[in-house]
């Protein structure tokens, strides 16, 4: 090995690796991440509107109050809370019931289990075309059994209550494949003594479940919450193929309408307002997740 | 019977009689419990049964519907049976340019997986081996970027791309795709390097490697499963990205098929044979792979979502 000429060289070198290792994420970070965000900020401070060039001025917090105070803003946050709770609160069910049925050996059927996953590998936007397709008022397979069974549809899709119904329904068949995931994994973490010392114990089969195995699944249940939020907050792909945020504004959610102030009205600087404030929003989930974990955490440590 | 005793004493009787009533208890709930098993089967089956039929019938609606023709497509009642053709495919493929951008979105998925696990595992490695002060930082950070929404940075990024002539790119998505497959590759690849002791290291460097040399020999042969499982996450992650592509590259010659699918389903008047081939031909693909690959796939998902 060479001999090194001095101890603090050799302290230096024995250090610098790890930077060098670190450099290029980190210069990648800052250049596609730090800084869009701070341009994004900047932006947020002008009237930046792309077909209108020459009006370009500073007007500081302008874009924000106009934000705020402007109605559509406000119709789309309340589409986006009623769109992500039911979503995460109808996937996060549904993906917990089907995930406990699942924990159980099937033998020479286990090949079935992974077909549960399927929905959630396919493409968002392909996604919403299937279900287009299969929505459409004339020759749409769900509309003609609907009709069959005497449901009155004309063009769901198209009708307020329909088109929400239908964005929560397709976002829930989309995600409850990484709920079901989680849930499993979480599961096959209990050990089976556990409930082996339950039944033995006496109690049926709806009591384990809920006062053990339940309890043991908290910290996998605020994980898969957590994935299950963000997504719910970043549907833009489905909802835009199957309603493009109509009809009218009924399903439009603040990512698309973000969309649209940037590439449709092609407004940067409200664009870029309206992100910072969505910003925020994901600050303070930050916040209610660590608080979250914590608890569970701490939950833990106490039995 | 005949060993009892003529007067029992009361301890036996009691232990005689709970004997008895439990092994009445049992005998009783061992019928009950065949036929409980029985139900719960049945329920298992209805209901799992149903939501695995609601999970890949519009999957398997899509393929078939590409192979009918125009005017079948639009048949009422939808037609089960019909004589296939691959015409939708011909017009897309042959006679139309949606073979290059299944080739834009191979390249660009390709190459973020490379640069994504490049750079990410090495800074893994860094960040697992070495005591960084700002580590927990770093975590937390890289937790942090999961919850921007893309549309945050899309913006400026649009704005950055333009001025650099970055749009319309395959590199320059590329580059965009880094802010969301960078984090997860160093989370996913910084939990298996976690699982690697130490040792190996040692044993490398004293037989005189430098430090990359120590990794690129032995720590990532070693972490192939843990390579695959990311790079397989990643490269879904990219394959059905859309909003960058959507506003980075729109419809131009770099589009990538789910911006190609998107501006046919926005047509006035949608030719759906033709649509269901190009949706088939997106996540033909990706079914494939989770076909060969789920069980890589999920390990990776998991590791992406559950940290440590």
């Amino acid at each position: 090995m060479a001999v090194r000429s001095s101890r603090a060289h050799g302290r230096i070198e024995k250090h610098a690796w790890a930077y060098w290792f670190i450099a290029p994420t980190t210069l990648t970070i800052f250049l596609v991440f730090v800084y869009p965000l701070a341009v994004a900020l900047w932006t947020s401070l002008h009237y930046d509107v792309m077909i209108r060039p020459g009006l370009y001025r500073f007007n500081g917090l302008e874009n924000y109050r106009a934000m705020l105070t402007e109605p559509r803003f406000w119709s789309a946050l309340k589409t986006t809370m009623f769109f992500f709770v039911t979503t995460v609160a109808v996937s996060m069910l549904l993906g917990l019931a089907v995930a406990l049925r699942l924990d159980r050996n099937f033998g020479r059927w286990n090949w079935i289990k992974p077909l549960f996953l399927i929905p959630m590998v396919v493409t968002p936007i392909v996604v919403g075309i299937q279900w287009k397709f299969m929505l459409n008022s004339q020759m749409g397979v769900i509309t003609y059994l609907a009709r069959l069974l005497g449901i009155p549809v004309s063009a769901w899709l198209t009708e307020a209550g329909g088109a929400m119904f239908w964005v929560v329904a397709v976002d829930v068949w989309y995600y409850t494949p990484i709920v079901i995931l989680l849930f499993s994994a979480g599961l096959s973490a209990i050990p089976g003594e556990v409930k082996e010392a339950a039944r033995v114990d006496g109690a049926s089969e709806l009591q384990t479940i809920r006062y053990v195995t339940l309890p043991m699944l908290k910290s996998i249940a605020v994980t898969a919450l957590l994935i299950r939020t963000i997504g719910g907050l970043r549907t833009f792909d489905t909802i835009l193929v199957l309603t493009d945020g109509g009809p009218g504004r009924v399903t439009e959610v603040v990512n698309l309408y973000a969309y649209r102030i940037g590439f449709y009205y092609f407004d940067m600087g409200k664009a870029s307002a309206l992100g910072w404030l969505m910003l925020g929003v994901a600050l303070a989930l930050i916040v209610v997740y660590i608080r979250l974990l914590r608890a569970t955490a701490k939950s833990y440590s106490q039995t | 019977m005949n060993n009892q005793p003529l007067i029992p004493d009361r301890a036996a009787t009691l232990s005689a009689g709970k004997t008895a009533a439990v092994t009445a208890r049992t005998e009783h709930r061992g019928l009950h419990r065949l036929l409980r098993l029985r139900l719960s089967h049945v329920l298992d089956f209805a209901f799992l049964g149903s939501y695995l039929f609601v999970a890949l019938f519009p999957i398997y609606w899509i393929i078939v519907s590409s192979f009918k023709t125009p005017l079948d497509t639009l048949a009422i009642p939808p037609l089960w049976l019909f004589k296939p053709t691959l015409s939708a495919y011909q017009n897309i493929f042959v006679f139309d340019n949606y073979g290059l951008y299944f080739f834009n979105t191979v390249v660009i998925a390709v190459g973020t997986t490379v640069i994504a696990l490049a750079f990410g595992s090495m800074a893994a490695y860094a960040l697992d081996r070495y005591p960084f002060r700002f580590r927990d930082v770093i975590a937390y950070a890289l937790l942090g970027t999961r919850f921007i929404f893309p549309i945050v940075y899309a913006i400026p990024l649009f704005q950055l791309f333009n001025k650099f002539e970055l749009l319309d790119t395959r590199v320059g998505l590329i580059i965009a795709y880094t802010t969301f497959s960078l984090p997860y590759a160093v989370w996913i690849m910084q939990s298996f390097f976690a699982g690697i002791p130490t040792d190996l290291d040692d044993a490398a460097r004293i037989d005189g490697c430098s430090r990359l040399g120590a990794f690129w020999r032995v720590i990532l042969p070693i972490s192939a499963p843990g390579l695959g499982a990311s790079a397989i996450f990643i490269m879904l992650l990219a394959w059905n990205e859309f909003l960058f592509a959507l506003i980075l590259a729109g419809g131009g010659m770099s589009r990538t098929l789910p911006v190609a699918a998107s501006l046919l389903v926005g047509q006035r008047e949608i030719q759906w044979n033709e649509l269901c081939a190009l949706a088939t031909a997106t996540i033909v693909p990706l079914l494939v792979f989770f076909g060969f690959l789920q069980k890589h796939l999920i390990r990776g998902m998991v590791a992406g979502a559950v940290k440590g």
